[in-house]
């Protein structure tokens, strides 16, 4: 009779080697005969030695075309040896599911165990830390379980976007608009001659109206505020830059602002290349910046010129501007009617102004 | 045929605010019911014969109203598109103004007031009005409102009258009436096609050949109905010139050797060569107007996403192209789709010869240095959608290289560091300056030359279409696609996909709407589903980066103002929430037409409120409609009525304002 102690130990640990510690390799019982371990291609005493491993916790049994075995570290072997029937059976689908995590309903159901003996053991299991609750952004409402010593996935983290499987709106637009002021630098040509010559006109017009303007003046207070002249500032401002010719070659690629947003200090997220493009295409939806055919990668991107504009400068739309067209009760209005313009109110305030 | 409630009412209360109740009563039912005889209108609209035949003749004579005489009876047919024309009076004087100065805005006052008119008619009312001017013409406020200024006071002689008015002929503002234009068109394709029917096919066309011969037949006929008052105007003005003045060819070659029209001095009858007759009857053709405004608010859309300079050049170039427009819609019905030319061309040098000196189209575009710029690639990619391969090609590219480096050449080592090179950002503004100082300053305002002009250069007109031609590449490079180069004649020639063109317009109103209305989250989701077609909810969240719940909430809302819509497609058949799939999708055509209706409604209520401003400060109006306080208000009110007088002025003006401004939509929309 062989020593089955030590077979295990050499079995094991040439297993070990061969597979670079990548738990994840499944053993056949060929490649298991091919490490030599076992004389003489004995097979019943590889099957005790195996059993004998997989009583040790240090193999486990998996089914991928016809039998096979897995390794387990001989830290977590020790886990799992530390572990009653029910607990481990827990444990284990919480560690098969690995960092995608697993639904606390799906473990029931897989494990067919009771429910007070299910929460006794994930009980248990959490007071040893061996594993810990998680949210999964795709199924927020779910009680997840994951191992304490691996991080969520990306996937079930959401990525840079999600703070506690929250999404970080916050950061988001802030990523958008870092971008969008990058991009801006280097579509527009600042000239700043336009924007220094075109002092403010002060325009004193002497006209046959100018009577009848101050008399307007002492009949009612006319408002005229600084306002006016802020304005002015900004639109010439705006006026300034100037378009690219056409044909510029030299608009951010996709390449160079994933680089920019690396090498930047704005976040410590590493953002992929994919993930920046994701926040391009939403600034394109944004009608902010638009994607063009140039450059050496083929595509880049350039800042739209409306999107200079600041929010209140923006030319309201001709329909929003009249109260009817951010009015609630459009529908209902008509003369004669609940609602109808001798009564309405919008006009009113709008006319009064 | 039918139009919406909105667009009625809108129609209803326009003809009112202009012409008065008893036109607008008789236009109403003529809108609600379709077209009638004279005796059904007299039972809906409860009038007497006497009364009907008066308002008619007024909504005839204003071309309101199309008839047709069939048998014994006369059928009545309302026309929306001059009632709706009334809308564009103000901002039609308003480019008319602009172009051809005070004397043409006074014409076509007078035409609108008049409707059809005969030529010595127009002159007569043109002298009456001028003479007898006076501020404020209370019941044509909506002309008066935009064109504000009525300054000018001074009368021109007929003779100029008469050039005026040939200039405005020759333009297509002013058209000469002819008979089928008091028929509605679908009643002249009735009547060629019966005319062609028992002429040329008796007992109907056989087969399909014939059928698309007789199609052919019937367009051919409508265009050259179509095109009947342009070809009797030509005769019939030949024929005043023979006829009346007694001039013959040589007057007329003298008139063209001058070639200005508007020569100054006191012309009279005798010496100017040009006399309409007195006969010709004239109106204003709304269509080539429409052209006009669209011009102007595509300039406008070009300046909002290039900038200012390029789009005056822009401007220019619609307004050559604009002689051979005389339409901004095609009507199916004459013209076909498929055999039609590519629209009008025009080419680089023809641009930069009729561009006003006064625009200086070397600034508005950033300087790059040369090995930046790539318009080889822009301008092959062009002509191979065009599907054009010149033997020139090549020829004319390098040329262009070149004289881009020779440009370029000062300006390299100078302008290269407008903020693309990080490294030398710190002596930008330094360097900036200086680059920029050679150039003129950018002018604000295409306006006539105040300041003293440039000292003429021997290379400067070929440097000047240079920069014009980069504008235009810029324009044509757009997303929006201004421009399509379409051959290389004359330093390259161009033309405008006006369809094309007009739907990003449209495109670009419908987002700014959805902004306004439902904030950067509802904007962005409608554009995600334009470009994205119909999509699935759960998918919109990661793509949008936006919280499902907040995604469904503004998707809600939109969908209760018509903006979005859903599908529910079932995976099984039990249809249960889980087990649907929701896509939501963002058709285009129908916002579009839900906006219109709003913009119609927007703009009754605005008239609406209008009657009711006026109704309740009708003391102090009909005060100053009175005789002795018409003409010196200042005297005879007292400081708080000129208080209140102002401020129902206010209102008015506010009111009839954003009408003009809506129309701007209902254009977009509908009409360019």
């Amino acid at each position: 009779m062989a020593d089955i102690p030590a077979l295990k130990t050499a079995l094991y640990d040439s297993c070990l080697a061969y597979s670079n510690e990548d738990y994840n390799q499944v053993f056949s019982q060929a490649t298991l005969f091919g490490l030599g371990v076992v004389p003489n291609g004995d097979l019943n005493l590889l099957l005790t030695v195996t059993q004998g491993l997989v009583d040790d916790k240090l193999f486990k049994v998996v089914h991928s075309e016809g039998l096979g075995w897995k390794l387990r570290s001989r830290e977590e072997a020790k886990k799992y040896r530390s572990l009653s029937a029910e607990q481990e059976l827990v444990y284990g689908l919480i560690d098969e599911a690995g960092d995608e995590g697993i639904w606390s309903k799906t473990i029931k159901a897989r494990s067919n165990l009771h429910d007070a003996v299910f929460r006794s053991a994930i009980k248990h299991l959490e007071s040893k830390s061996m594993i810990s609750d998680m949210k999964s952004v795709e199924h927020p409402t779910r009680k997840m379980y994951i191992k304490s010593s691996i991080r969520p996935s990306d996937r079930a983290t959401g990525g840079p976007w999600y703070t506690d499987g929250e999404l970080d709106e916050e950061f988001i637009s802030m990523m958008m608009n870092i971008l969008y002021e990058y991009i801006k630098k280097k579509t527009f040509y600042h000239s700043s001659s336009a924007a220094a010559l075109k002092k403010p006109k002060k325009v004193k017009k002497i006209d046959p109206q100018e009577a009848k303007a101050l008399r307007d003046k002492t009949l009612g207070p006319r408002v005229k505020t600084e306002e006016d002249d802020e304005r002015a500032l900004r639109k010439r401002k705006y006026d300034s830059f100037f378009p690219m010719p056409a044909g510029y070659q030299a608009y951010p690629t996709l390449d160079e602002l994933t680089a920019f947003v690396e090498n930047s200090r704005y976040t410590t997220q590493t953002l992929s290349a994919n993930e920046v493009e994701q926040l391009l295409e939403i600034m394109c939806y944004d009608d902010r910046i638009e994607k063009i055919v140039s450059g050496p990668d083929g595509f880049a991107y350039r800042a739209l010129r409306p999107s200079l504009k600041s929010e209140d400068d923006r030319q309201s739309n001709f329909l929003t501007e009249a109260p009817c067209g951010r009015c609630p009760v459009f529908d209902l209005c008509e003369e004669g009617g609940p609602v109808g313009p001798s009564n309405c109110e919008y006009f009113n305030d709008w006319l009064e102004l | 045929m039918s139009q919406t409630k909105d667009a009625v009412e809108l129609y209803s209360l326009l003809v009112d605010e202009t012409y008065g109740e008893l036109t607008s009563r008789i236009f109403t039912i003529l809108l609600r019911r379709g077209r009638l005889p004279i005796h059904s209108l007299g039972q809906h609209t409860r009038l007497t014969r006497r009364q009907l035949r008066h308002g008619l003749v007024v909504l005839i004579q204003q071309n309101l109203v199309y008839y047709f005489e069939e048998g014994e009876t006369t059928y009545y047919e309302a026309n929306q598109d001059s009632a709706y024309g009334l809308v564009r009076s103000g901002k039609i004087l308003e480019v008319l103004e602009s172009r051809y100065g005070a004397l043409a805005r006074d014409l076509v006052l007078n035409l609108f007031l008049l409707g059809h008119t005969r030529v010595c008619d127009l002159a007569d009312a043109y002298r009456s009005s001028t003479e007898s001017r006076i501020n404020g013409n209370s019941n044509e406020v909506v002309a008066a409102s935009s064109t504000g200024r009525e300054d000018d006071t001074h009368v021109f002689s007929a003779g100029k009258v008469d050039s005026m008015l040939y200039d405005l002929l020759e333009a297509g503002f002013v058209e000469p009436v002819v008979e089928a234009m008091f028929r509605s068109p679908d009643d002249t394709y009735n009547d060629v096609e019966k005319t062609i029917l028992r002429d040329e096919f008796t007992g109907g066309p056989k087969g399909t050949k014939q059928k698309e011969q007789m199609k052919n037949r019937i367009r051919d006929k409508l265009e050259s109905l179509r095109s009947e008052g342009r070809d009797w105007k030509r005769q019939g003005t030949k024929r005043a010139w023979n006829g009346v003045t007694g001039t013959n060819g040589d007057a007329k070659r003298r008139k063209l050797a001058n070639g200005d029209l508007a020569v100054n001095g006191n012309h009279d009858h005798e010496d100017e060569v040009l006399r309409l007759e007195r006969d010709l009857v004239v109106r204003v053709n709304y269509e080539k107007c429409t052209v006009a405004l669209r011009n102007l608010r595509l300039a406008e859309f070009a300046n909002h996403r290039i900038g200012e300079t390029t789009s005056y050049v822009y401007a220019e170039l619609l307004r050559l192209m604009e002689e051979s427009i005389p339409r901004c819609r095609r009507d199916h019905s004459v013209d076909d789709a498929e055999d039609l030319p590519d629209g009008p061309t025009v080419t680089t040098m023809e641009l930069a010869a009729a561009i006003s000196k006064s625009i200086n189209v070397g600034t508005g575009i950033g300087k790059a240095p040369g090995d930046k710029i790539d318009t080889k690639k822009l301008l092959k990619t062009n002509r191979s959608g065009k599907g054009r391969s010149d033997g020139d090609t090549e020829a004319q590219v390098e040329g262009e290289a070149s004289t881009d480096e020779d440009e370029s050449e000062e300006e390299d080592h100078e302008m290269n560091g407008n903020g693309n090179i990080p490294e030398v950002d710190e002596d930008f503004e330094s360097r900036g300056e200086g680059g920029v100082a050679t150039k003129a300053p950018k002018r604000a305002k295409v306006t006539f030359q105040d300041m003293p002009p440039k000292p003429p250069e021997p290379e400067d007109r070929g440097n000047r279409i240079t920069q014009i031609k980069n504008h235009l590449m810029l324009l044509a490079a757009d997303e929006c696609h201004f421009l399509r180069r379409c051959g290389t004649r004359g330093q390259g020639e161009w033309t405008v996909d006006f369809e094309r063109l007009v739907y990003f317009l449209q495109q670009s109103e419908l987002d700014s709407i959805l902004l306004e209305n439902f904030g950067t989250a509802g904007h962005r989701l409608a554009r995600m589903m334009r470009k994205m077609g119909k999509i699935d909810e759960k998918q919109l969240s990661p793509l949008a980066l936006m919280k499902q719940k907040d995604i469904r909430t503004k998707l809600a809302e939109m969908q209760m103002a018509g903006m979005v819509d859903i599908q529910e497609v079932p995976k099984d058949a039990t249809r249960t929430n889980a087990r649907t799939i929701f896509l939501w999708y963002f058709d285009s055509a129908r916002v579009s037409a839900i906006i219109l209706q709003n913009v119609y409604k927007t703009m009754s209520r605005c008239l609406q409120r209008l009657e009711i401003e006026r109704r309740r400060a009708s003391g102090i109006l009909s005060l100053t409609e009175r005789s002795d306080v018409k003409d010196n208000q200042d005297e005879a009110l007292t400081g708080e009525q000129l208080n209140m007088l102002r401020e129902i002025r206010g209102k008015e003006e506010k009111l009839l304002g954003q009408i003009v401004r809506l129309d701007e939509l209902v254009g977009t929309f509908h009409d360019y």
